[in-house]
């Protein structure tokens, strides 16, 4: 009873609520509506991480259900393609549509036992999708309004956002369960869909073209899934997940695998295909948040964890970890030129991506762990960044870095949260450093002689990557000292709710990250590898390395109350910058010159543009990229 | 001892020159920004009254005409043995302040 | 137990002893520098007395965080000295530091000042410089040892740097950058050399400087151990040789003139990753490290 009750709530619910939210009048039904929504699906997911694992059937009907949304989804992408005249989207559906229709026309058994298959790792991204995604949604309740407010709509959007906002959760509970390869291939076009929609909800020029681009690149992963759809079947006899895992990996197996891969590329915008998700920036914030933290890009990531274990000992996984290395190099470097605070997030999400991909492609029990750390602590901060990102946006009307030059003064608040969030990114003893570490020694304790070139990305990508990460941060706290003291910031309710909720999450899973490793993370890994990890007194030890977690935290804190305490009694006399004694009083930033002219200092941001000015490398990267994904595609599926 | 560009990190002010209206400002900004327990040393006669300079319009005279000095050290140009007492003489009164400061 | 205690015994000490080998190390520094510069020179005890003096003076911050990340610096590098000398996992060691360095240099933007901002700048560059360095670094002793753990140097049973001549080279030629020396002394400019006035340091004063000061000892003995690791069962010799290295670099500082970012980026990257990482091939090569034989 309480699993269909599960499922049904997770994925059922809101999409039904995502409706009423389209149909009901009045903003205070959609606001409850939201609301509601959040309550149901943090308490479900709370209840599956309780229940544990377990299979679950549905009736036939519920297959040809599928089978008719999706043939209804795919003449929707066509009748898209025809209307913003783009013929790659038409040639792209029609690819999908086609043998689709001949797939059918042969009367396949659809029906799969069992049809949704909740694992670990289901439970673990269901956690991520119910709590940070619809934590998400409530903040932009807050965040449309104001957003609306700035762009003077005469007739709000806001139904048609809550719709797919609410859809989007649905779709990528559907995803995580499903078993049933066809069940999966709908929800991935769902997803395709409700991302379309929501880069284009401004309906700006701008973001119609972004979303056309995010279209055809999730539609090319459609097709591969397509062509693993067939291979599935016609090899394997049915259209399980969990009978493709475990049919013998012979060559044209191994092909549908690579195909599945590439799909999960082209979602978590790995190398050639990361522009859709530098475009999907014209979105309104809690778009992006949601793009980032909790659906979309993790449903890539989430389709590779599921079929590494499968790969193991093939060169194609060997393939695929490359192509996850690179995009984390590459989109490391390339952070360090961005000023738009919003395409440094998204570099450095792809990046992080490509880390997870990179650590499922070394395919090691250790490796493994470390994607799965990397999978939740990424969300989590992410998420934290993007809503922090977008209040500023909406207080400073810039997503220009340069303009957020001592934030901390003007938005103390605000600003703290987006220094939290930036340390838990990248410094220790956080949770995305503490994988970091994890991924580090994985890959250099990985058996594979190419350890040493994907050791060699981490270390020069992990620099840069303290690069750009501390130059931000810096930008928040560099001000004079002496300017005026900031006003209280007002946050509304949903923000304040939102963005607090999710930082105490993340130090907290942070400091016991021992007991997510527990309870989650060694389960999900289990069925499939031979974890040696020890957890002792709840810090991690990998056998070759350790890393004590909450003394580290500790230690942390009793320094931070030190320090408060001795500042106190010392005092401190806030004094103005040495400026050779030439300050202007009452302009902290300023200096007097020649005929005592007053100047401002200005400082600009070290962005490296001539070495790594945007449109010049982005052609090289998408090139590189291309040749590199097919270079080792081929080699992999020769070898 | 330590030659140091930076006035947050000194313990002895060096004037060297008359103070101006041009440089009072400098002269006053560099004094607030160096920490306590510190100490002046007017070096030569320029910087104690102003000197062959203290008629010209824009010379306001000796740099006490804009923060407190504790050590004058006379001459045209001042010696360096003179330049080395004062400089020693400053140290005893910074050694004094100190113990003020903690009484 | 007992071996247990003797151990937790020589950390403490250790630690407790570091900050006045780095200021007695800092003395000589001061000493030797005058000498080849024809002046008698201070006492070697004299960075003691300016620490007190720092320490005594009047308290100036440009912000209230610069003070927490005064602080947050000393710690940092005091907890990766500890990790250390307690045999913890060097990778995450490397990481503390880069914590301590981040801390740093957000500290000497907070307060809006030019030089400062420059410092900042240039800190930020010496980190891109290093951090890849160190990282294969431990990378390479892994390797050698099949452990990210201090331990697994300590039961190796022979010189690390048989093993990797490559990485111990690597690392002496980011020792300056560490050390804040000539030629890579850009972000800092230590002495009195005032090209940026003091960098990086240039907004701490009084109580935070003293506080960065100590920190910087700490940092200094740990880079100097790092480089002692490489000869372990010889630990007394490579001691003596950290040393000396120390002093070489000294002499370094006071005969070379500090030279540009970019030069510094592209030696240390060129020379110190190409050590590393054909250290690193050659140990896969040859199939003799611990973790890949």
């Amino acid at each position: 009873m309480i699993d269909g009750l599960l499922i049904g709530l997770t994925v059922g619910f809101p999409v039904v609520t995502g409706l009423l939210a389209r149909g009901l009048p009045g903003v205070w039904s959609r606001r409850l509506l939201v609301v509601l929504t959040t309550i149901v699906l943090i308490v479900s997911s709370l209840l599956l991480l309780w229940r544990g694992p377990y299979t679950y059937t549905l009736p036939e009907f519920w297959d040809e259900v599928i089978v008719v949304l999706d043939f209804i989804l795919l003449f929707y992408f066509l009748y898209l393609g025809f209307r913003i005249r783009h013929p790659l989207v038409v040639v792209l559906t029609l690819l999908q549509l086609v043998p689709l229709a001949y797939f059918e026309a042969s009367l396949p058994v659809i029906h799969v036992e069992p049809t949704l298959a909740i694992d670990f790792l289901a439970i673990i991204m269901c956690l991520i999708i119910c709590v940070i995604g619809s934590l998400i949604c409530v903040y932009a309740l807050s965040y449309m309004d104001e957003h609306e407010e700035h762009l003077h709509l005469a007739k709000t959007r806001q139904p048609r956002f809550f719709l797919y906002m609410l859809l989007f959760l649905g779709a990528m509970n559907g995803l995580v369960f499903a078993n049933n390869l066809y069940w999966l291939y709908f929800f991935w076009e769902v997803t395709t869909l409700c991302c379309f929609q929501l880069i284009r909800h401004d309906e700006t020029p701008q973001a119609e073209k972004n979303a056309a681009l995010a279209l055809w690149m999730g539609l090319i992963g459609g097709v591969a899934f397509v062509a693993s759809l067939f291979i599935g079947y016609y090899q394997v006899g049915n259209l399980g997940l969990n009978s493709l895992m475990s049919a013998q990996p012979a060559a044209i197996i191994l092909l549908a695998f690579a195909c599945l891969a590439l799909a999960a590329f082209t979602k978590s915008a790995q190398v050639p295909f990361h522009s859709w998700l530098l475009g999907a920036m014209v979105a309104p914030t809690p778009v992006s948040a949601l793009l980032h933290s909790s659906t979309m890009v993790k449903a890539g990531v989430y389709l590779v964890l599921r079929i590494a274990p499968a790969l193991q000992g093939t060169a194609l996984t060997s393939a695929v970890a490359f192509v996850g290395g690179l995009s984390f190099l590459v989109t490391a470097v390339l952070a360090i030129s961005q000023r738009e605070s919003k395409r440094i997030l998204a570099y450095s999400t792809i990046g992080n991506l490509g880390l997870i991909i990179l650590c499922a492609g070394v395919n090691t029990p250790l490796s493994m762990v470390a994607a799965l750390l990397l999978l939740v602590f990424h969300a989590m901060s992410k998420g934290l960044l993007f809503l922090g990102a977008g209040i500023v946006e909406n207080r400073v009307y810039s997503r220009n870095i340069e303009d957020w030059e001592g934030l901390i003064a003007r938005f103390p608040l605000i600003s703290a949260i987006m220094l939290v969030g930036m340390f838990t990114m990248f410094l220790p003893p956080s949770g995305m450093l503490l994988a970091k570490w994890v991924t580090l020694e994985a890959v250099a304790s990985s058996p594979a002689q190419w350890a040493i070139t994907l050791v060699t990305i981490l270390a020069v990508g992990s620099a840069a990557t303290t690069l750009f990460w501390s130059k931000w941060m810096a930008h928040l706290l560099f001000h004079p000292s002496t300017a005026e003291r900031a006003k209280r910031e007002k946050l509304q309710l949903p923000y304040l709710a939102s963005t607090i909720t999710i930082t105490a999450l993340d130090i907290a899973v942070s400091v016991i990250a021992a007991v997510l490793v527990a309870a989650l993370v060694i389960p999900t890994v289990k069925p499939w590898y031979a974890v040696k990890l020890a957890l002792p007194l709840l810090n991690l030890s990998t056998g070759i390395g350790a890393f004590p977690i909450w003394p580290l935290f500790l230690v942390m804190a009793v320094a931070l109350a030190l320090a408060v305490m001795v500042f106190r009694a010392k005092g401190g006399k806030l004094v103005s910058p040495y400026m050779c004694g030439e300050n202007v009083e009452g302009a902290p930033a300023s200096f007097r010159s020649t005929a005592d002219l007053e100047f401002n200092f200005d400082a600009s941001g070290m962005f490296f543009d001539r070495a790594l000015g945007e449109p010049k490398t982005n052609r090289y990267v998408t090139a590189v990229g291309i040749l590199l994904t097919v270079l080792v595609f081929a080699l992999a599926l020769v070898v | 001892m330590l030659h140091m560009g930076n006035p947050k990190h000194a313990d002895i002010l060096l004037i060297t020159g008359p103070a101006n209206r041009r440089n009072a400002r400098v002269l006053k900004t560099l004094y607030e920004q160096t920490p306590e327990p510190k100490v002046v040393v007017a070096v030569g006669t320029c910087a104690c009254t102003g000197g062959i300079f203290h008629n010209c319009p824009n010379v306001l005279g000796g740099v006490d005409k804009v923060i407190p000095i504790d050590v004058y050290v006379p001459g045209c140009a001042a010696r360096p043995e003179s330049i080395i007492d004062g400089v020693v003489l400053a140290l005893q009164k910074l050694a004094e302040k100190r113990v003020e400061e903690e009484a | 137990m007992d071996g247990w205690l003797l151990s937790l015994t020589v950390a403490v000490g250790l630690v407790v002893a570091a900050p006045f080998i780095g200021g007695i190390l800092s003395g000589i520094d001061r000493k030797l520098t005058a000498r080849m510069q024809n002046r008698v020179g201070p006492p070697i005890i004299q960075p003691f007395y300016d620490l007190l003096k720092l320490w005594g003076k009047e308290s100036f911050v440009a912000s209230r965080f610069q003070a927490l990340l005064a602080f947050s610096f000393m710690v940092f590098s005091v907890v990766a000295f500890t990790l250390l000398v307690l045999a913890q996992d060097l990778l995450l060691i490397v990481f503390v530091i880069s914590l301590a360095d981040v801390c740093l240099v957000l500290g000497s933007y907070c307060g809006r000042s030019p030089y400062s901002y420059l410092g900042g700048r240039r800190e930020l560059l010496q980190m891109l410089a290093y951090e890849p360095i160190l990282i294969l670094a431990v990378v390479n002793i892994y390797a050698a040892t099949g452990s990210f753990m201090v331990e697994g140097v300590f039961k190796l049973g022979f010189p690390l740097v048989i093993l990797l001549p490559g990485v111990f080279l690597a690392l002496l030629i980011a020792l300056p950058i560490e050390a804040r020396k000539s030629p890579f002394d850009i972000s800092a400019s230590h002495h009195a050399h005032q090209e940026i006035v003091r960098g990086v340091f240039t907004e701490f004063s009084g109580f935070s400087l003293a506080l960065i000061e100590f920190g910087h000892w700490f940092k200094l003995i740990f880079y100097l151990a790092l480089l002692a690791l490489f000869w372990v069962p010889l630990l007394w010799l490579g001691a003596v040789l950290a040393f000396i290295f120390y002093f070489i670099i000294m002499i370094v500082d006071n005969i070379f003139p500090r030279l540009t970012w970019t030069f510094m980026l592209k030696a240390v990257w060129l020379a110190g990753f190409t050590l590393a990482v054909s250290n690193l091939i050659v140990l896969a090569l040859l199939g003799v490290g611990l973790a890949w034989a």
